[in-house]
């Protein structure tokens, strides 16, 4: 997306039917109506699905109901402050989404590695969370005795597929289905907390001595692994939070909202998951709440799986799809149509692979923390010990050759590299398929290494290399 | 881009250049949440399930 400066701004047309919440341009004052408090639940009923579930299923791998609770919380929290300490300054001032926020310090060409980041996160995230309301569907219907136990594959697959289309219907209205949507579905929390209370109320004996099948002999490592997991699954916001606290004027209204709403549901709905699999060794309340209360239970945690995956996934795609407006081509592209290609892959998985995905998660979740980490860094120390919140509006819209973030061809060399540096330190400190660590991980965690390491780097090469060639738009 | 579209970005970053017209950043009512959930509460918590 670029520029065509000349005209003076008064004198073009206001452009009230051009529906700016479907675009990535800036938006407006006037543009951003969300209240903190619509803020607040448009997040929550994002934040709150049933990757919960198998967070909580992670953790419980290492740790016992009140270190898991405290470790994740925790970890949570750490990560929910570092994406928004990274995105929300720059989106709330300029009404910009979190791709856009890249731009000073990536590039006005380099910020295609963020938004290729966004986009595997978002479509990995969204695929876990259809294909898990595909099972849960497949769960109902074996407890209602109309499916067999062998032939779940082509009903996982199906409810996939109606929950893409579903999500395609919400969003052909934009941001505004968004916030009217999540207006309802935020009540799945309450349902939540309620099953919490079930499983919490009637197998707190098991739970208090329930052992985690994965914990080493290492108490510190249990324990930060559960941090870590904490950590990496709330920097996953980092691509939606920028979409998100855009609708809103104000930093006062987001920092609240932003740290309870989007912050603390995750690590506190992931105790389902983490109590259900050290008690019942399943983290699925669609399996366990028939094992707990019969199978009407069953049909309300399905009904739970489908409200809190349907917000989330409906942020998400939103999300995603604004930060590909930003790719040359797809800006011009009509709002069904990017859509489609939004969600398409999220399909494709549902459709073709589901159980390998669904495997897979472990490895998923450590890409994001190894990715998205020294992102953070990054874009903290350039905001607030280099630019000191000096940011030019137009160079996030702008690519020719004297565009304040064209830096060398359009790409920072201290980002990338600073971006290389973090990745390499959060590998030598935890192999993310594995988990096998390496001192001091226990300590330090590998997530919070990796984004200092990454700010570190990212400081010198600017002090040493980019401003002193007059590059960055640093000195203005 | 379509000429109008390019013109309707042209006039808003023009709008948004000026600081009247850009969204306020945190002030300290929000750094004191961001320090006391982000840094405090984490902090609280790594020390108890330690001892745990």
């Amino acid at each position: 997306m670029t520029l065509s400066a000349g005209q003076a701004p008064e004198t073009l047309p206001l452009a009230a039917d051009l529906d700016a919440d479907k675009q990535a341009w800036p938006l407006l004052r006037a543009e951003r109506r969300w209240s903190a408090w619509q803020l607040y639940v448009a997040l929550t009923a994002s934040a709150a699905a049933t990757w919960c579930y198998i967070i909580g299923e992670y953790a419980g791998l290492y740790l016992n109901f009140p270190r898991g609770f405290a470790a994740l919380l925790a970890g949570g929290m750490i990560g929910m402050l570092l994406a928004t300490l990274a995105v929300v300054p720059t989106s709330i001032r300029f009404g910009v989404d979190s791709i856009a926020t890249t731009k000073p310090q990536f590039g006005s060409k380099g910020w295609i590695l963020p938004a290729l980041l966004q986009f595997l996160s978002i479509i990995g995230w969204n695929s876990i969370l259809l294909i898990f309301f595909g099972k849960s569907v497949a769960q109902l219907f074996i407890a209602l005795g109309i499916l067999e136990e062998s032939d779940t594959a082509p009903v996982v697959s199906g409810a996939a597929l109606f929950a893409c289309a579903v999500v395609f219907l919400i969003l052909l209205g934009g941001a505004r289905n968004i916030e009217r949507i999540t207006k309802v579905l935020v009540l799945h929390i309450f349902a939540g907390l309620w099953m919490l209370y079930l499983l919490v109320s009637t197998r707190w004996p098991e739970l208090v001595d329930a052992t985690p099948s994965a914990a080493t002999p290492d108490r510190f490592y249990n324990f930060t692994t559960g941090i870590e997991i904490g950590l990496a699954s709330l920097l996953s916001w980092w691509p939606y939070i920028g979409a998100m606290v855009r609708m809103t004027p104000t930093g006062r209204n987001a920092a609240l909202p932003v740290m309870l709403g989007m912050g603390a549901p995750v690590p506190l709905l992931s105790l389902i998951g983490l109590a259900g699999v050290l008690v019942l060794q399943s983290s699925d309340p669609a399996e366990w709440l028939r094992t707990v209360g019969g199978p009407a239970y069953g049909i309300v945690a399905l009904v739970f799986v489908g409200a809190a995956n349907l917000g989330t996934t409906t942020a998400g795609i939103y999300a995603s799809a604004i930060g590909l407006r930003h790719i040359p081509g797809l800006d011009r592209l009509s709002w069904p149509w990017l859509l489609v290609i939004t969600i398409a892959p999220v399909a494709l998985v549902g459709l073709l692979i589901p159980e390998l995905f669904f495997a897979s998660f472990g490895t998923f979740l450590a890409f994001i923390a190894v990715c998205f980490a020294p992102l953070c860094g990054i874009q903290i120390a350039d905001y607030y010990l280099l630019r000191r919140g000096k940011i030019d509006v137009r160079g996030l819209f702008e690519d020719k050759p004297d565009s304040p973030y064209r830096y060398w061809g359009g790409f920072n060399i201290a980002a990338l590299l600073a971006m290389g540096v973090g990745v390499a330190i959060y590998l030598s400190l935890l192999n993310p398929l594995t988990y096998e660590a390496r001192w001091p991980y226990q300590f330090v965690t590998a997530s919070l290494p990796s984004a200092f390491g990454a700010a570190l780097v990212y400081w010198m090469l600017t002090r040493l290399l980019v401003i002193p060639t007059g590059r960055g738009a640093y000195r203005e | 881009m379509k000429e109008d579209e390019a013109a309707e970005l042209e006039r808003r970053v023009a709008l948004l250049s000026d600081p009247a017209h850009q969204g306020e950043d945190f002030d300290a009512a929000s750094w004191f949440w961001l320090v006391l959930l982000g840094i405090a509460l984490p902090a609280a918590l790594i020390v108890w399930g330690v001892q745990l």
